[in-house]
């Protein structure tokens, strides 16, 4: 039996996560939380082997980060983390973290079961791209690394001036690629831009 | 003409040039400031000792070799030379004082330029005496006040006091004296003119030199008005774009919880209707019974939908404490708090922070399976020491991936945390209450 800790604030995903453990013959759920912070001290005296993480967690603490730390501290544990946003730099950062697999709920055709058992007979199990999400005119995969970058910090809420200071480009460079941005999506201000954006949930700023 | 004759002649020519030579030096250097250069005086010296040489010759006591009769020609010529030189001298002078002059500035053109100035400008002594006002300025303000500057700090007053007067109103927006239209300046009152101009008075203390003088000036600035305008419109819209960005960043993971829950309701909602509209449609056609098996299945479908979203809205938020302590109870620790928990948000998720921090430690590095976290509140801040039972004496502890980033965190908030070692680690953190964040 695998024993599964699941972390996941948002109580449709637990239930239905719940069922399908409950359902199977090889899992068995030995605790569900709501903030990934605590994920690390339920995993600590050994009795989890598998923990299900999701990014956003309550109280914005990132799963990434507590998957990092798990990942540490106990590497024979397998994570997967999963996601219903689609997030463009989610899957580098849960790579990064150690992540064994990475799975969508709301994208792509794969079933959670199909990458739980996957990820246990040590396959690792990732997404091939990020959910093309349609911004204004454009696909999201039509926007260039650079772009997205700038992008990115746009959603954080800085200004030109800031950009271009945070990531040691000139300040013509971000209007370069404000501009282009702009054109590519059809949006008049970058406020537009960055609402569509944000509440497709392309870019999750504090994640 | 004989001989003596023309060095009668020649004496008095050299006389008068003589005298017009110093008179005119004399006269350049009081009202030019001109000094006499070497030149100048070289040339004097020369025409006083010939001057001298001519009187000697007169007198007939001269020794010299050129005063003898047939040198005459030679002392004439140089008679003729000295006079030439002083001449040329003096044109030369009055031709570069005729440049100069163009550089020197009078008070009477210094009167005329400022009058020409398309603004009002005034200095006055410091206690208020108009030295200089040009026409724009006392035009200006006679139209405002009824008469022109006798003094520039009643005027200044008077300026401060009216509201409007003969076409002009002043105008009070409270961004105009933001740093929108140039420099930023309490002493500034702007009118705006009946028909459409906007002007800005202004008063400055000149401090550079002493003694110190008043300066007021009065601009055109309606262009600039309007722009500024523009611009202080367009800040304040971006501001509360900025605004309504940050709050919707900050909201966005609930924004889209409840969406999804909306979503959730929305197809419970169409597959309750669908449910209804197929069974009626059975009833309106006789055709129940054939048809009771998928009739069965699609209620059973919307009932267990129901079900779970009964169970599933609204959201219940689980105190983070609650799930702390659950999580310390599965490795086998039990946290006891005692005191007043903080309210805000900021410092209980700093406390819960530091205390999951202390758990993980105390468990992994100490054994320990109670964990005490007193928590004082005082004066705007709370004060929360965290202590385990650990058996493991520890004399000094590595501050360590975990301890460091916590203090980061911490310090980042303007909390401040103490690792304090005795009978095995305690930490100690202070958190200022949530209005101080």
């Amino acid at each position: 039996m695998v024993n599964v800790l699941l972390v996941e604030d948002s109580k449709i995903t637990r239930d239905m996560v719940e069922r399908y453990i409950n359902m199977s013959q090889n899992y068995v759920l030995t605790t569900t939380l709501e903030n990934a912070a605590n994920a690390e001290i339920v995993c600590m005296k050994g009795k989890i082997d598998l923990v299900l993480m999701d990014v956003c967690t309550a109280d914005d603490e990132s799963g990434l980060e507590a998957a990092a730390k798990i990942k540490k501290h106990y590497p024979t544990i397998k994570v997967i983390a999963m996601t219903s946003m689609p997030e463009h730099s989610f899957i580098q950062k849960a790579k990064e973290a150690g992540c064994e697999s990475f799975w969508y709920k709301e994208y792509g055709n794969m079933e959670l079961i199909d990458v739980m058992n996957r990820t246990m007979q040590g396959e690792s199990v990732y997404p091939d791209k990020t959910p093309a999400i349609a911004i204004g005119n454009v696909n999201s995969g039509e926007i260039t690394e650079q772009e997205m970058i700038v992008l990115r910090q746009l959603c954080l809420g800085y200004k030109y001036e800031e950009i271009a200071e945070n990531l040691s480009i000139t300040l013509n460079t971000v209007k370069f690629h404000a501009k282009n941005l702009l054109a590519k999506t059809g949006y008049r201000s970058t406020l537009q831009l960055v609402v569509d954006v944000v509440s497709k949930r392309l870019v999750l700023p504090k994640f | 003409m004989n001989l003596s004759a023309s060095f009668v002649w020649a004496g008095a020519v050299q006389l008068f040039l003589l005298i017009f030579a110093v008179y005119s030096l004399t006269f350049w250097q009081i009202s030019r400031k001109i000094s006499p250069t070497v030149i100048d005086l070289f040339l004097l010296g020369v025409q006083v000792a010939n001057l001298v040489v001519l009187l000697q010759y007169m007198s007939g006591t001269s020794q010299l070799i050129f005063s003898r009769k047939e040198n005459y020609g030679f002392l004439l010529g140089i008679q003729a030379l000295i006079a030439l030189l002083v001449l040329f001298r003096f044109f030369f002078l009055i031709f570069r004082r005729r440049t100069q002059h163009q550089k020197v500035l009078s008070p009477t053109s210094v009167r005329e330029a400022i009058d020409y100035l398309p603004g009002g400008i005034c200095f006055a002594a410091v206690n208020g005496r108009p030295i200089l006002t040009n026409h724009k300025m006392n035009e200006l303000v006679f139209r405002l006040t009824g008469h022109t500057i006798m003094n520039a700090e009643t005027t200044w007053k008077e300026l401060n006091i009216l509201k409007n007067a003969n076409g002009y109103t002043k105008l009070e927006n409270p961004w105009l004296n933001q740093e929108h239209l140039g420099q930023a300046s309490d002493d500034s009152i702007y009118f705006s003119h009946a028909g459409g101009s906007i002007w800005r008075f202004r008063k400055e203390e000149l401090t550079e030199q002493t003694p110190h003088y008043i300066q007021l000036d009065v601009m055109e600035i309606t262009e600039l008005y309007h722009y500024s305008k523009e611009l202080y419109d367009n800040n304040r819209r971006l501001a509360q774009q900025y605004a309504r960005q940050q709050n919707l960043l900050a909201n966005i993971v609930k924004i889209n919880n409840d969406k999804e829950i909306l979503s959730m309701k929305m197809r419970i909602h169409d597959d309750l209707g669908r449910s209804i509209i197929t069974t009626k449609q059975y009833l309106n056609d006789q055709t129940l019974s054939e048809n009771t098996p998928y009739l069965a299945e699609i209620w059973k479908h919307t009932i267990r939908g129901l079900e779970d979203f009964s169970q599933m809205s609204p959201q219940e938020d689980i105190s983070p404490e609650i799930e702390l302590r659950k999580a310390a109870e599965m490795i086998g620790c039990q946290i006891h708090f005692a005191g007043q928990r903080p309210t805000g948000r900021k410092a209980t998720l700093l406390l819960y922070a530091t205390v999951r921090e202390a758990l993980t430690n105390a468990v992994r590095h100490a054994n320990a399976n109670q964990l005490y976290v007193t928590l004082r509140h005082k004066n705007n801040s709370y004060h929360a020491t965290i202590k385990d039972n650990g058996t493991m004496p520890v004399a000094q502890v590595q501050e360590g991936n975990g301890l460091g980033n916590l203090r980061r965190r911490l310090e980042q908030e303007g909390a401040t945390l103490w690792v304090q070692h005795g009978q095995g680690v305690s930490l100690v953190v202070e958190l200022p209450a949530d209005e101080l964040f």
